[in-house]
């Protein structure tokens, strides 16, 4: 007599195979999903950080004369200040008045320069440079084609070389800008940026750091990583000495550390770049003071 | 039967498309996140791609800043700044440090000034060309505004120009800065993405009065003599370096031409003389203009209007190679109709040899500490120069060519410091000093006679035929012009201790040129020789032979003659003397001539064939000390440099 259908121990053990079937390709799958999970957090972290560093050194390459300044933030380990250009570049200023705290520029029109709000930096010809915002339009002179301009804060030009009349301090310009700064925040983990006199904003979240190293070199190339800027009468100096040795700030190192979740848990990656500051021979920077 | 089978079927395909389900789930989540993830690093790249070929179109414009721009600079500030004044822009006081910055502006940047003819011709440069054969796909285009429009587009939002200004500098003779601001947008497209990059700085250029030195070629007057031969420039032609006349150049067949030719265009009979109010000296001018040059298959008949790459005739075709570009419609450059700068500075801290006085020999070498010229071993001279020296005899009997008799011999010698010295009666050497009885411990380069020097060169050749074997005469310190008041007679070999160039420009068997080898341009020693009212001439054809240069001689030099010309002496007599290896320029009057040759064959039956190479040292402002200077300010040196740039600013 021929059986008819399947045995209870033939079910059982078909169930007990496919059981052993499934258990083994979930496992397989869960790890695959584990690893894939992790993976993808650290992709995602790493894509992250890339991205934030991307922005970061993209706008400390595109800093004015390569200098750092203290407005708005005080340039340290966790923060750094710098100016964009935002309008023109280089207007050639025909005397610095530090007495009165007023320059004079030449241009055709005073609008032209900057207006009333506005936010420029002056360098001297010795290299000091100073940020302010303009306290009204430029003010017509008696001379055609030269306009006077006056910082909100007082003394903004203490220290700077007067430029003259007869024109012997010729390399003193002015450059309209905005100011641009970075700041870590690690209590809440976010990079904070301003720009211009606009109010602070996140920039990045979830950083567990953000650490800035200023790199000095000497002439004969010998480096030193700082966590803040040399100061020179107390403002962020571009060239400075360390031990009796001239040095010059020629990149910043910028480290971002963050985190990404995954199925297993946290993971943690960090991104390292450094960017060049732009520097020319025939006009430079040497220290920023910051005016308001 | 059949229904258990089906049962057993129906479970097994249960299971297969259920493992077929969870593995074709899983695997599609796989894909479509290895995909998202191969788009994203593919935008990633091709964005960060995008956005280097803006930099890299950036770079390209500074680099034309520095080149093709400069170029268009120099022909403009050549024909815009000032020759009467002592500021090349604006206008202000000589007694001030700088000119007035209004005029400066109104010169630089104002309405039809510098900037908007420099526009012009940037545009013409940059406009409509999109660089896209970098690779399919992939465009750069770049625009460069020294005013508000560059190629018909405003500046971008939010960017405006400065004005240009005076530098630094001070008022004529001295070199003046200028700068004038530009803004550079460099744009990139690769596929669908697109980045800018807007870079914003100074265009500072030096403006200032250079030497004839810079010159390969120059000719006031493009024939032999006053009335004499029309010049020809054949097959065998090669100038490696600038070339000017102020008259018209005659082309046959393809001659070549590696720099810049330009001529004015000014017949002899369409010249006067005027006062020039900046120097106060008279100086030549052209009354009136007929641009154009002569070619061979009518040779009488002045062609005008010609482009950059003329032609005419079928056999041969005369079409001269002008691969460095050339300019019909150049200004006149008068030569200088005296030699009072040249004798001062010779009184004030050189060597100057008075009173009408001619020289039988005047004879230079680099020495070693003992002043014996340097000794060739291995291939190379040595040991390194210490002095140059330079001995002079004086003739107290000249016959017409020749000195009958020889007077003093006076001896000096140049330390490698600058200290010059000279030998007195007992054979000491002591400071020399200069007319005012100064000690002149930095000689200044200018050797000037106030006669004729029958016979001048560097040491004789220990082997007479063997060109290589002259020793040095220019020591690698030395930057030395000698000035004359009549004729010099070339006799020795004139060869510097660090030449520049190692060849010559060649043609090749397939017409083809192969330029010069010049690997040592940060070479110091530089000579120049400068008479005013007479020729250059190279000693040939005289019965007595120590009048007459050796066969292939070699000349490391600039020759310049303002009224006369530089060349052979009896030039279609005698035997062939081989080549005449000059590595420098010629800056004369007319055209001198070196040898003839058989108009059929092209071989050389008379005189010296030329081996020219120009020393490219010149066109940098290297110059012979207190060398002529043209009467026009040229573009002696650039900087464009970028106070800023941003990324991505619309």
């Amino acid at each position: 007599m021929r059986r008819q259908g399947l045995s209870l121990i033939e079910v059982l053990i078909a169930i007990a195979i496919l059981g052993i079937l499934i258990a083994i390709a979930y496992a397989a799958i869960s790890q695959g999903l584990r690893v894939q999970s992790t993976q993808e957090a650290v992709t995602s972290t790493q894509a992250r950080l890339r991205r934030v560093a991307e922005v970061y050194t993209q706008e400390l390459r595109s800093a004015v004369l390569g200098a750092v300044s203290d407005h708005p933030y005080a340039s340290d380990e966790h923060s750094v200040s710098f100016t964009l250009l935002d309008g023109g570049a280089g207007y050639q200023v025909s005397a610095i008045d530090v007495a009165n705290n007023r320059l004079s520029v030449v241009n055709d029109t005073g609008p032209g320069i900057a207006v009333d709000g506005d936010q420029v930096m002056v360098v001297d010809a010795g290299g000091t440079a100073a940020i302010f915002e303009l306290a009204s339009n430029p003010q017509a002179t008696a001379s055609a084609g030269v306009f006077d301009v006056v910082p909100t804060g007082s003394s903004c030009f203490d220290g700077m070389v007067a430029a003259d009349s007869t024109l012997r301090n010729r390399n003193a310009l002015l450059f309209r800008v905005k100011t641009l700064g970075l700041r870590y925040d690690p209590d809440d983990d976010i990079l904070y940026l301003t720009e211009g006199s606009t109010g602070e904003r996140p920039l990045a979240f979830d950083l567990s750091d953000v650490t800035i190293g200023y790199v000095y070199r000497e002439a004969d190339g010998t480096l030193h990583v700082l966590d803040g800027p040399i100061r020179v009468d107390g403002h962020p100096a571009r060239n400075a000495t360390i031990g009796g040795e001239e040095v010059e700030l020629v990149r910043l190192q910028v480290q971002l550390d963050g985190e990404g979740r995954s199925m297993t848990g946290d993971v943690s990656r960090n991104y390292v770049s450094q960017v060049d500051l732009a520097s020319n021979q025939s006009f430079s920077v040497k220290a920023v003071s910051s005016c308001s | 039967m059949l229904v258990s089978n089906r049962r057993q079927s129906g479970v097994a395909m249960l299971l297969a498309l259920l493992t077929m389900v969870v593995v074709a789930g899983i695997g599609t989540l796989l894909f479509a996140r290895t995909i998202n993830e191969m788009r994203h690093s593919r935008d990633d790249a091709a964005i960060v791609q995008t956005l280097l070929l803006a930099r890299g179109g950036a770079n390209m414009g500074g680099a034309l800043l520095t080149g093709s721009i400069r170029d268009a600079l120099d022909a403009i500030v050549n024909v815009r700044s000032s020759t009467t004044t002592c500021w090349s822009f604006g206008q202000g006081s000589c007694s001030n440090p700088a000119p007035s910055p209004g005029s400066v502006v109104a010169d630089l940047t104002g309405v039809n000034a510098v900037a908007s003819e420099l526009q012009r011709d940037i545009d013409a440069l940059l406009c409509g060309d999109t660089l896209d054969e970098m690779q399919p796909g992939a465009s750069v285009s770049v625009r460069v505004y020294v005013t508000s429009t560059a190629c018909g587009v405003g500046l971008p939002q939010g960017v405006s120009l400065p004005q240009g200004r005076f530098v630094a500098g001070a008022p004529r003779p001295a070199d003046q800065e200028y700068a004038i601001p530009f803004v550079m947008v460099s744009e990139a497209e690769f596929n669908e993405y697109k980045r800018n990059v807007v870079l914003q700085g100074e265009y500072r250029f030096t403006v200032g009065r250079v030497t004839f030195a810079q010159y390969a070629l120059f000719t006031n007057v493009h024939r032999t003599s006053a009335g004499g031969s029309d010049v020809w420039f054949t097959d065998k032609t090669l100038f490696d370096g600038p070339v000017h006349t102020n008259e018209y150049f005659r082309f046959f067949a393809n001659p070549w031409f590696g720099h810049k030719v330009t001529s004015a265009g000014c017949p002899t009979n369409r010249r006067d003389v005027r006062e020039n109010p900046s120097t106060g000296y008279d100086e030549e001018y052209c009354t009136r203009h007929t641009y154009g040059a002569y070619f061979m298959d009518a040779p009488d008949t002045l062609r005008t209007n010609l482009g950059p790459n003329p032609s005419f005739g079928n056999n041969p075709r005369n079409e001269p190679e002008l691969t460095g570009g050339v300019d019909w419609q150049s200004e006149y450059i008068p030569l200088p109709r005296n030699s009072f700068e040249q004798e001062n500075e010779a009184l004030n801290a050189g060597i100057h040899f008075g009173n009408g006085v001619d020289l039988s020999r005047l004879t230079l070498w680099a020495a070693d500490a003992n002043g014996n010229p340097l000794q060739k071993v291995n291939g190379e001279w040595g040991p390194r120069a210490v002095y140059q020296y330079i001995e002079a005899v004086e003739c107290d009997d000249i016959d017409f060519y020749y000195c009958d008799e020889d007077g003093d011999t006076i001896r000096y010698r140049v330390h490698e410091s600058g200290l010059l010295e000279v030998e007195d009666s007992s054979g000491n050497w002591v400071t020399a000093l200069n007319a005012a009885g100064v000690p002149i411990t930095r000689f200044n380069g200018v050797i000037f006679v106030d006669g004729e020097t029958l016979r001048f060169g560097g040491p004789a050749r220990p082997s007479l035929n063997d060109p290589g074997s002259a020793p040095p005469a220019i020591a690698h310190f030395t930057q030395m012009t000698l000035a004359t008041e009549d004729q010099v007679r070339i006799t020795q070999d004139i060869k510097y201790e660090d030449p520049p160039c190692s060849s010559a420009p060649h043609r090749e068997n397939n017409g083809t040129v192969t330029p010069a080898t010049c690997n040592d341009l940060d070479a110091l020693n530089v000579f120049g020789l400068y008479t005013q009212t007479a020729d250059v001439v190279i000693g040939n054809q005289h019965g007595r032979t120590s009048y007459n240069a050796p066969n292939d001689i070699h000349i490391n030099g600039v020759l310049m003659s303002s009224e006369g010309r530089v060349t052979v002496e009896d030039y279609d007599e005698g035997s062939t003397r081989g080549s005449v290896n000059l590595l420098g320029g010629i800056i004369e009057n007319y055209y001198g001539a070196f040898g003839t040759f058989n108009s059929r064959t092209g071989e050389q039956t008379h005189g010296y064939n030329r081996t020219f190479t120009y020393d490219p040292r010149m066109y940098s402002n290297v110059s012979p000390p207190f060398f002529p200077t043209i009467g026009l300010d040229r573009v002696k040196d650039v900087r464009a440099f970028s106070f800023g740039q941003r990324e991505q600013v619309y």
